[in-house]
């Protein structure tokens, strides 16, 4: 890849991957993993595999491997989650008249705290999974493509998971929380897993270890 | 709502990656694609090394083999004494199946050709490689670019006693009449001077009329055209229309917008030339330890006088073999301003704390480039051109008679 095809893909993509790295590291850790995806796309583009169907696979794939160096950021993020780290400038204005508020905790901050605090717990490539499709809007080809399992493996995989945090967060969470314990929401899930002829990478778990990160 | 549903609706908004990262990344894929291509040569991605290819190469070089032996055994064959027999080539068609790819196993000799067999290294300054780039992955400082202004030009002179003085001038439209607030609160467009306000009349020299430097601008002066602006500019500390000032307004004349400047005797003009898109980078390097911003204004098919456009005093000097102008600041002695040609290309170069030999140094280990690699490391160049807004006719521009 000569120089003008490197920059062109690096600013065609630069943006999604440093997003789906901050959104799960933070910004600061995310500009490491950009980096390191884009100088190893460049040295090992002659090994890419010849099935990657997109760029933006490709470089998902390497993301996710090099977020595994984070591991331990991430889960210590999503364990303390705050509901700030969420931009509400869209959002309605909340009421801060301190008359009108309550002391008692928001159930939609605690059910997510829970939530969160059991994707910790989940093994990386399940963590991975999960915010691919519901941070990234990632299809299952996609998904697939980024992190080495089969296409047909996500919608299973999912649904598996959506069980296991339930269970997590019944265990963890008051009656009054709202999350939806029913197996039939597995049915009314809104993701869209129809596209996609593109197939499953097999990549490796980190492509190039690092002894000083901080991967756990 | 169910866990998956949660964990969308917690979806980080995350801003941009930081312009200076993004920035620094980008120079640095770019410095590794290059590097690589350079050390490696073209890459063929196109070929996997799968086991349908690794039959393709046995079966070339099972052929190569059994055409080197069929090529001995001929020539073997044909030996006879006293003679030897120069080996044929190989051109004996080998038998194939219809189904193998038919493959050229004679070395061929290159043909002779009178092209260039050995790459031209760039030239710096040059048409092809008008820029010079950092070559290392060094984090810059500053980076900017800022399109040339239409019709704009700039002139250098030098008076006699050895200060420089810089003239700049730009089109555009014809001066406004001063607007001028009668006792009623209508306005008038009145061109003579209203008593309230504080601007002092122009002054007027034999062939034109110059504005006074306003108290924050000391040094500047506008000259009146009928179209666009003049400004000449002199050091900021000199007195206000010293002798050389005068007897250069003196020397001027417009006409038709054309400022036609008569030399005085001992004055000379050192340089002349057009706007022209100005490249600036800030290139931290570290210098016996200590870690010092250079930072490189780069002017491509521009000139001496537009690099040195401002209102220090320069001073003839040497940068890299090519005559130079030196500033340095009356305040902070370490700090200077060097202006040359590198080529075609005008530079000006700006640091504090080193010598004018290393900062040639550092110059002279730039890698040169073109647009197009500019663009490439550090993103596309601003379009925002000034809108041509030439309506007015006597534009103005400089003539030295």
């Amino acid at each position: 890849m000569n120089g003008p095809a490197a920059a062109r893909l690096y600013d065609e993509h630069v943006d999604a991957i440093y997003s789906y790295a901050a959104r799960r590291v933070g910004p600061d850790a995310a500009v490491t993993v950009v980096e390191n995806v884009f100088e190893h796309a460049l040295r090992r583009n002659a090994e890419r595999p010849a099935h990657t169907a997109s760029d933006l696979g490709w470089l998902l794939a390497m993301a996710t491997a090099f977020l595994r160096r984070h591991s331990e950021t991430e889960c210590r993020r999503l364990r303390t989650w705050e509901p700030t780290q969420r931009d509400t400038s869209r959002a309605i204005p909340r009421v801060s008249d301190p008359l009108l508020s309550n002391d008692a905790e928001d159930p939609t901050v605690t059910l997510t705290t829970s939530v969160m605090a059991a994707v910790a717990d989940l093994e990386p490539v399940e963590r991975d999974v999960l915010f691919l499709v519901a941070w990234e809007g990632c299809s299952s080809g996609l998904t697939a493509t980024a992190t080495g399992l089969q296409q047909n493996e996500i919608r299973p995989l999912l649904s598996r998971l959506r069980k296991e945090i339930r269970r997590s967060v019944a265990t963890t969470t008051s009656p009054e929380t709202s999350i939806d314990t029913s197996i039939d929401a597995d049915a009314t899930e809104p993701l869209d897993l129809s596209d996609d002829s593109l197939t499953a990478l097999s990549w490796p778990s980190d492509p190039d270890p690092d002894p000083d990160g901080d991967a756990t | 709502m169910n866990p998956v549903q949660v964990i969308e609706a917690a979806r980080p908004e995350v801003g941009m990656m930081p312009s200076i990262d993004r920035r620094h990344l980008r120079e640095r894929i770019f410095d590794v694609a290059m590097r690589a291509q350079s050390e490696h040569g073209p890459v063929d991605v196109a070929s996997p090394n799968t086991r349908a290819a690794n039959a393709l190469r046995l079966a070339a070089l099972g052929l190569l083999g059994a055409t080197a032996v069929g090529g001995l055994l001929y020539s073997a064959s044909r030996d006879t004494p006293g003679t030897r027999a120069t080996p044929a080539p190989a051109t004996a068609p080998v038998a194939t199946s219809p189904s193998d790819p038919v493959l050229d196993t004679v070395a061929q000799a290159p043909v002779p050709t009178l092209a260039p067999t050995t790459t031209i290294a760039p030239v710096a300054g040059s048409d092809q490689s008008p820029l010079l780039l950092p070559p290392e992955r060094n984090r810059l400082d500053a980076l900017t670019v800022t399109r040339a202004q239409l019709g704009a030009s700039a002139l250098m002179l030098r008076a006699p006693d050895l200060s420089t003085i810089s003239l700049f001038e730009v089109d555009g439209l014809a001066p406004e009449p001063d607007v001028v607030q009668d006792g009623d609160g209508e306005q008038d467009n009145d061109t003579e001077q209203d008593s309230d306000t504080t601007t002092p009349p122009p002054r007027q020299f034999s062939g034109i009329a110059v504005d006074q430097p306003a108290e924050d601008t000391p040094g500047r002066y506008r000259v009146q055209t009928p179209c666009g602006t003049v400004d000449v500019l002199d050091v900021a500390g000199r007195p206000q229309y010293r002798a050389e000032i005068v007897q250069l307004f003196d020397a001027i004349r417009v006409v038709d917008g054309t400022l036609v400047i008569d030399l005085p005797e001992n004055w000379g003009a050192i340089s002349s030339g057009p706007s022209t898109d100005e490249f600036i980078f800030g290139l931290p390097v570290d210098i016996d330890g200590r870690r010092v911003t250079i930072t490189l204004a780069q002017y491509p098919g521009g000139s001496i006088a537009f690099a040195a456009n401002d209102q220090l005093q320069y001073s003839p000097a040497t940068f890299n073999g090519e005559t130079a102008w030196l500033a340095r600041d009356a305040d902070d002695p370490a700090l200077f301003d060097v202006v040359s040609m590198v080529g075609t290309t005008a530079i000006r170069v700006t640091a504090s704390g080193i010598s004018l030999a290393e900062a040639e140094t550092v110059v002279s280990e730039l890698t040169p480039g073109d647009l197009d690699e500019w663009t490439n490391r550090f993103g596309t160049l601003p379009v925002d051109v000034d809108p041509d807004i030439r309506t007015c006719v006597d534009q103005p521009e400089f003539r030295l008679d």
